[in-house]
C-alpha cells in the first residue's frame, strides 16, 4: 500500500479534543487523526450527496436532517479557521515587534539629524550687526560670534 | 502523518471539487469526521446549528481583524524602513556639511 507524507498544524485547542475524541473512539495518536480523516472524506461525501437529495426536495429550511449537514459543514471549518486566526494573531505579533524595535530607530535618527540641522542653521546664520553694534547680542549664534571675533580681531 | 495514497486522491479530489485549497481541505475534512464523530453536548440540534454558527461568526471576525492589523503593520513598517534609510542618507550628508563649516570657521578664526 503507497503513502503519501501530509502535515497538518491544528492549534493547541484543537488538539486536545480530537485527543479526547480518539481516546472516545478507542483511537489514539496520528492513526488516529488518519482514521478520523478517513472517517471525514467518507462521511462528507455522503453528506454531499445527501444534501442534494434535500436541495432537489426543497428541504433545506427548518429541516433536521438539513441542520444536522449544515452543523457538521460549519463544525469542521471551525478547525481550519482557529489556525488561521491563530497563524494570523503570531503574525501581527511578530509584525508589532518589528514595528517596536523600529520605532526608537527612527526617533533617534530624527533627533541626530534636528541636532545637526540646528548646529548648520548656527553656522551658516547671518551675523546679527544691530545686535552686535548695540553690544545686546551677548551671547550670539556661532556665526555671530565668529562674526565679531573676527571683527574684533582686525579692529 | 503518512496518509493511504488512495485517501490523500480522495481528499485532493474534494479540494478541487469544492475550490479549496489542498493544506485547508486536509484541516475541513479531518473537522468534518471530528464533527461527525463527536459526542453532542447540545440536545437541541437548533442550538448545535446556532452555536456552530456563532462560533464560525466570531472567528471569522478575528481572522478579519488580524488580516487587517497585518495589513497596517507591514505598511508601517515599509514606511518606517524607508524613512530610516531615508535618515541614514540625510544624516551622512548632513554630518559631512557640518563638519565642513566647522573646518571652515576654524580657518576663518586662525586667518585672523
Amino acid at each position: 500500500m503507497s503513502t503519501v507524507r501530509a502535515e497538518i498544524e491544528l492549534t493547541t485547542e484543537d488538539w486536545d479534543q480530537l485527543a479526547a475524541l480518539l481516546d472516545h473512539l478507542a483511537r489514539s495518536g496520528i492513526e488516529g487523526v488518519g482514521w478520523l480523516l478517513g472517517e471525514g472524506v467518507r462521511r462528507f461525501i455522503a453528506d454531499h450527496d445527501a444534501w442534494e437529495h434535500l436541495v432537489a426536495a426543497g428541504r433545506t429550511e427548518d429541516d433536521p436532517a438539513a441542520r444536522e449537514l449544515q452543523r457538521r459543514e460549519a463544525e469542521a471549518h471551525l478547525v481550519l479557521m482557529r489556525v488561521r486566526a491563530a497563524d494570523l494573531e503570531a503574525r501581527m505579533d511578530t509584525l508589532r515587534a518589528t514595528v517596536a524595535d523600529l520605532n526608537p530607530q527612527y526617533q533617534k535618527l530624527k533627533s541626530r539629524l534636528f541636532t545637526l540641522q540646528h548646529e548648520r542653521r548656527e553656522l551658516t546664520a547671518a551675523p546679527d550687526l544691530e545686535a552686535m553694534a548695540s553690544g545686546s547680542d551677548a551671547g550670539g549664534s556661532l556665526g555671530t560670534r565668529v562674526w565679531r571675533w573676527l571683527v574684533g580681531r582686525r579692529g | 502523518m503518512e496518509l493511504d495514497a488512495a485517501l490523500w486522491e480522495q481528499v485532493q479530489q474534494i479540494a478541487q471539487a469544492q475550490k479549496w485549497p489542498r493544506d485547508d481541505a486536509i484541516l475541513i475534512l479531518l473537522g468534518y469526521g471530528a464533527a461527525v464523530h463527536a459526542p453532542t453536548s447540545a440536545g437541541d440540534p437548533v442550538d448545535a446549528l446556532g452555536a456552530a454558527r456563532a462560533e464560525v461568526a466570531r472567528l471569522r471576525h478575528r481572522v478579519f481583524s488580524a488580516t487587517e492589523a497585518v495589513r497596517d503593520l507591514q505598511m508601517n513598517i515599509t514606511g518606517l524602513t524607508a524613512s530610516i534609510q531615508q535618515a541614514q542618507k540625510s544624516l551622512v550628508t548632513l554630518e559631512q556639511i557640518v563638519a565642513d563649516l566647522k573646518r571652515q570657521a576654524a580657518r576663518d578664526l586662525t586667518k585672523g
